[in-house]
């Protein structure tokens, strides 16, 4: 039989306690403020409004679109910044690593004078194919992509810069060609990390707004996204801003709890 | 079925690091296991890395048969997965995210086979190396001699024309050494190319290679079988390292049979029986004018063959009816009134006579 271990970590100092207990109070504050606010009864109701259903497709479809792309685009580019040697490495790096210090609504203009209409790509790109990406579900995710990328890039960067090389020269002595060493050895080996990395990049473009309302404009049914919807509702329809204020906190979590084991708890 | 004939290695390696230089010529020809004796930074990790491809040489040459795989004034270079080098780590590197059975299907995978033959072509190597049981598992939930032997199947089912194992014993616990080396022997004894063996124990050296070479500094300092490596060491780190006495026996309860000559040695360790190796350390041998009285259990006449000055010691080498070396000083080789041709007891304490399960 054993007994539990005794403590030998004593009491917390308690300026920790008083500081730290502050800090916690900044986030469970708000919480309970707007679940103190949120109307239960008529809950159901509000959820089912065009507006909250319409946001809710754009808002899913953008930032799962998005996160795809982030993975797709941002996986190889992880990869040359972290295995290639070229000039201009580590100011390629501080530039795609820009939109996660940049406030989001200077992204979207950056995006207007590059891709709208009358801008440096966007104006040849209309002339061609007559395609416009502002005001357009394509606008919503180019400018979710670009606020969310950055964190995968960055996660996977590190994870490929951490993996121990030996085991991608082992598969090549038997035999494994580069693109097989990668799609066979060093992607699972950074598994854990792409795939917080792609979570991360879905959650950042959930939860976007300064880009898309600047890029993409605040359309309902095209590009009006849940937070966009939000800001609208609440100088119109205080009780519809916070039910889908509520839906936001509840796919939040939902994160969070799938990415408990790999990352919130410890060893 | 008659084996194709494989093709030797020729390479004279010539790489120039920031602070270490490597020289090295290493030939071994098909079907024979050349094992490369060197201390730590002695560039034996570099000699295999070049040699699998993965770090290209400054100068030199590498070709295995006709095959040049390495030429630098030829603008020559084969990369590591066409080069056919089956490598076996020293840590192993087995594919975390694999079961063993996907580890040792690496190499055929990636060498274009069909399903169906790899499959089967696996099968038998998880035969082989005795790993069927083991097969679904992952390689953290093996014992370090299994992922050893994980690691020797998997490189050998991607069929290599060469093998190269870096200290395949080294990081096996004791108990699983002997058995592993066993193994070893015979499949690199069925192996028909060349065999590359690093290591730093004269034991392996003695049981599972042909020819020894000893590398201090990234230069050679001595080539030769085990036997004339042991008995003419050519530097003090030679006659350290591979000095040591090594004879093969059985062990059944103190009594030593050993194999070659036909005589009993006895040893305190009762506690090993069977086949075993024996290593007696030359400075643990003692030499006497007369025969010895007291309690060492292990004493004979012979002569003194050779007497090979190693510095502050002497190496003495001694013949019948057990061949043996024995390190004592100059003044007591002066006070023997040693030389080669005079007759000499020697003695050997039985706490000194060291077994290990082969």
């Amino acid at each position: 039989m054993t007994s539990p271990p005794r403590r030998v970590t004593g009491r917390a100092p308690v300026p920790l306690v008083v500081f730290g207990g502050l800090g916690a109070l900044l986030f469970i504050v708000p919480l309970v403020g707007l679940l103190g606010r949120t109307p239960w009864s008529e809950l159901t109701e509000l959820l089912s409004s065009d507006t909250v259903l319409d946001a809710l497709r754009i808002s899913l479809v953008s930032s799962v679109a998005a996160a795809a792309l982030s993975v797709v685009f941002g996986v190889p580019l992880a990869w040359l910044l972290s295995r290639g040697s070229f000039p201009g490495r580590g100011l390629l790096r501080a530039i795609v690593t820009l939109p996660m210090v940049l406030p989001p609504v200077v992204g979207g203009a950056a995006l207007l004078f590059a891709l709208g209409r009358r801008g440096l790509v966007g104006e040849p790109l209309y002339d061609a194919t007559g395609l416009v990406l502002p005001f357009s579900i394509w606008g919503v995710i180019l400018a979710n992509t670009f606020v969310a990328m950055p964190f995968l890039v960055i996660s996977v960067e590190a994870a490929l810069d951490g993996i121990d090389r030996r085991y991608e020269q082992a598969a090549s002595t038997l035999g494994a060609s580069r693109s097989h060493v990668f799609r066979h050895v060093t992607i699972p080996m950074i598994g854990p990390a792409l795939r917080a990395g792609a979570i991360l990049a879905w959650a950042r473009a959930l939860g976007e707004f300064g880009a898309t309302v600047t890029f993409a404009g605040n359309l309902q049914g095209r590009t009006q996204s849940l937070p966009l919807a939000v800001f609208v509702t609440l100088e119109s329809d205080r009780d519809a801003a916070v039910a889908i204020s509520l839906v936001l906190v509840v796919l939040a979590l939902m994160v969070l709890l799938v990415l408990r084991d790999r990352w919130w708890s410890r060893p | 079925m008659v084996a194709p004939v494989s093709p030797g290695l020729d390479a004279r390696l010539r790489l120039d690091r920031a602070g270490f230089e490597l020289a090295v010529e290493v030939d071994v020809p098909a079907g024979s296991t050349l094992a490369l004796l060197g201390p730590n930074g002695a560039g034996k990790s570099t000699v295999v890395e070049v040699l699998a491809g993965l770090v290209a040489l400054d100068e030199g040459h590498i070709r295995l048969g006709s095959t040049p795989l390495d030429d630098p004034a030829r603008d020559v270079f084969v990369p590591a997965p066409q080069r056919r080098m089956g490598v076996v780590f020293q840590q192993y590197l087995l594919f975390e995210h694999l079961d063993v059975r996907d580890n040792v299907a690496f190499g055929p995978a990636c060498r274009g086979r069909s399903r169906r033959a790899a499959r089967n072509q696996v099968e038998q190597w998880l035969e082989g190396f005795e790993l069927q049981a083991l097969a679904d598992r992952r390689p953290s939930a093996l014992s370090g001699g299994q992922a050893q032997r994980v690691a020797l199947a998997r490189a050998l089912a991607a069929e290599p024309d060469m093998v190269l194992l870096d200290e395949p014993l080294a990081a096996v616990d004791i108990e699983a050494r002997a058995g592993l080396r066993r193994l070893l022997a015979r499949h690199l004894g069925e192996f028909t190319g060349p065999r590359l063996l690093i290591t730093h124990d004269p034991v392996d050296a003695l049981l599972l290679a042909d020819q020894v070479l000893v590398i201090e500094h990234g230069r050679p300092t001595q080539r030769g079988s085990p036997e004339e490596i042991r008995r003419h060491p050519a530097t003090r780190y030679v006659a350290a390292l591979a000095g040591t006495n090594l004879l093969t026996g059985t062990n059944d309860r103190g009594h030593v049979r050993i194999d070659e000559p036909a005589i009993t040695l006895i040893t305190a360790d009762t506690t090993i029986s069977g086949p075993v190796v024996v290593t007696i350390e030359p400075a643990a041998v003692a030499l006497h004018a007369t025969r010895p009285e007291g309690s060492p259990r292990n004493t004979w006449a012979t002569t003194v063959a050779a007497i090979e000055p190693l510095g502050d010691i002497n190496r003495i080498v001694l013949d019948q009816p057990v061949p043996l070396l024995a390190d004592i000083t100059p003044a007591a080789t002066t006070a023997l009134e040693l030389a080669a041709g005079v007759p000499v007891w020697v003695s050997v304490k039985a706490t000194e006579v060291d077994v290990r399960s082969r």
